[in-house]
């Protein structure tokens, strides 16, 4: 017996696969790369959406002026939070972002005034490039793959260029790369701002796609999913967050096609996730396509 | 006047409850260094465990208690240990914690439901003290919380193993060369600490009842505790916890509920930017936290 999927199901779920690709990579570029565990980039994913759903409404649609909006309003946002905690090690750090996490959803859900809080931003308008609407759902894959694609490549270059060799080997050892005379703090810096960066494109893409926004859109819950897709995918594997996020975000699609009720899949989902982890972490902490690391 | 002591009665209640559960973080945190997430998760579990005994509510933190015990032992001796056997990295410990968070989490959620469920009903009674009045359950709390922190101190400092946790705490190295073995220990401190989590959360429960997710917010403001009294420092963790709760309680004067998180929050990044080594450490911390 054959079963029927249909197209725009597909495409659906494909657009939103590649979204949550671009924040596992960028993501993984701080966690896995520079052993940065950032537990603010949903909150960062949201900021740039927003401010792309608040433009869109108020100014223009135009897809130029949302990307540079909501780069730049959350790059700089990225920069406010990493120069304080970036001097912070470890748990510290952890510790420091999920608390800009919650900080920034709560005003995502109490600023009414700008964001309407918890009603959200309703019945955005469609992106426009160069004044051309693009409506349908195909040309939004498209789009979405484009710059899914796009970012992946510059991801791929940046982590083989001499940046991302300081990156790993900050993850490895800070104290002898430090040593190797590198700006340790302006490193860091710049991987976060550039991973904020390329989530609040995500943003921009996720409220043209989806048209509402509410704060609950963008819940700790997804930052820590975020950061099981890197270290399921491998940590330091960019093909390995891809790899992740198909994984992570199919099987709940396959729950829903075997026909479990919501209030069951949603927990055994979890549940899975869960144990996914812990096996993970016990016997192959690099994760899927990780390397090991060498210390 | 009459809401200023209120929300300050409230505030040291609540903080009561923050110190218990920072005090079993802390304890956990300071000898095995593992961000427990899975802390929340033993919370959450023992609150059903009291949640289970209700209709002999009096009792019920025995079960919240053995709950927790059993569930902290199970995490360090099935998860932890194997992870610290391979000499795992930080985020190693933290995803694996943040996994058992999951599973537990979800698996309370598929037997009782996302909603809250209570374990009694009714308001307390309580006796007026001139501006205040005070219930039976606010006794309760501060009863529980003096036993648990006396018990703990004399352990810790009156025990053999008590001993053994502080040396270990202070220098892992050293302590193994002495030859205490670390291993049986680290399932000491984490009965230890659990069982605290699990008193904590008969303590909350008892007010304002169970739900699977309130793990994490309590787990988070342990943690908050901790770091605000001074990693390291055990009694920090305790007035920490007294603090977070007093604040979260007065800033209700000038702001809505709503900014209560935010508030804690930015207490938080406040103190790591300025005061990393927390409002008591380093004065009394010999070692580097």
């Amino acid at each position: 017996m054959a079963i029927e999927i249909p197209t725009t199901y597909l495409i659906n779920v494909l657009i939103i696969i590649e979204i949550y690709a671009i924040l596992a990579f960028s993501l993984n570029l701080l966690a896995g790369y520079a052993g940065l565990l950032s537990v603010a980039h949903a909150a960062l994913f949201g900021v740039g959406a927003y401010v792309a759903g608040l433009v869109a409404l108020r100014v223009s649609p135009e897809l130029l002026l949302l990307l540079i909006s909501a780069v730049v309003v959350t790059a700089l946002l990225a920069l406010a939070i990493a120069v304080p905690t970036l001097r912070l090690g470890g748990d510290y750090f952890i510790l420091a972002t999920l608390g800009f996490q919650v900080i920034i959803t709560d005003i995502l859900r109490n600023w009414v005034d700008l964001t309407r809080g918890p009603f959200g931003l309703t019945g955005i308008p469609r992106a426009r490039l160069f004044g051309f609407p693009l409506a349908s759902t195909e040309l939004t894959l498209l789009l979405v793959t484009a710059c899914a694609v796009g970012l992946f490549l510059l991801s791929w270059r940046l982590v083989r260029a001499p940046f991302g060799r300081v990156l790993l080997a900050l993850r490895e050892d800070e104290l002898a790369t430090q040593l190797l005379g590198k700006d340790l703090v302006r490193f860091k810096v710049s991987i976060f701002v550039l991973s904020g960066a390329m989530a609040a494109i995500a943003g921009v893409l996720y409220a043209h796609f989806v048209r509402s926004l509410t704060p609950d859109s963008f819940p700790l819950a997804q930052s820590f999913l975020l950061l099981v897709i890197v270290f399921v995918g491998g940590g330091g594997s960019l093909l390995g967050s891809v790899l992740g996020t198909f994984l992570l975000l199919l099987l709940p699609e396959i729950m829903r096609f075997i026909g479990l009720p919501s209030a069951t899949a949603g927990p055994i989902q979890q549940i899975i996730y869960g144990l996914v982890l812990v096996l993970l972490m016990i016997f192959r902490p690099q994760g899927l396509l990780g390397r090991a690391s060498t210390s | 006047m009459d809401t200023l002591a209120a929300l300050v009665l409230n505030g040291f209640i609540t903080g009561a409850i923050y110190a218990v559960m920072a005090l079993g973080f802390a304890l956990i945190y300071n000898t095995t260094r593992v961000f427990h997430i899975a802390h929340g998760a033993v919370f959450t579990l023992a609150g059903y465990g009291a949640f289970l005994a209700r209709a002999l509510l009096p009792l019920a933190w025995v079960p919240a208690v053995v709950f927790a015990t059993i569930a902290g032992i199970l995490i360090e001796v099935l998860v932890y240990a194997p992870i610290r056997r391979r000499s795992g990295s930080l985020e190693t410990y933290f995803i694996a914690s943040l996994g058992v968070y999951f599973i537990v989490q979800n698996a309370l959620q598929l037997v009782f439901g996302t909603e809250a469920r209570q374990l009694r009903s009714g308001p307390f009674e309580s006796v007026s003290l001139g501006v205040i009045s005070v219930s039976y359950y606010h006794l309760l709390v501060l009863l529980v919380a003096v036993v648990a922190f006396t018990l703990v101190q004399l352990v810790l400092t009156h025990t053999r193993t008590g001993k053994a946790i502080r040396a270990l705490a202070d220098n892992p190295g050293l302590t193994a060369a002495l030859g205490i073995d670390p291993d049986r220990l680290q399932v000491v401190v984490f009965a230890l600490g659990s069982a605290l989590a699990g008193l904590g959360a008969y303590l909350l429960a008892f007010d304002l009842g169970v739900r699977p997710d309130m793990g994490l917010q309590i787990l988070l403001i342990a943690a908050i505790s901790v770091i605000l009294g001074g990693v390291g420092y055990l009694p920090g963790a305790i007035i920490g916890g007294f603090l977070l709760g007093l604040l979260q309680s007065l800033v209700l004067l000038p702001l809505s509920s709503v900014w209560q998180n935010v508030v804690t929050f930015a207490v938080l990044i406040l103190v790591l930017l300025f005061r990393p080594q927390g409002l008591f450490g380093g004065r009394l911390v010999t070692r580097r936290a």
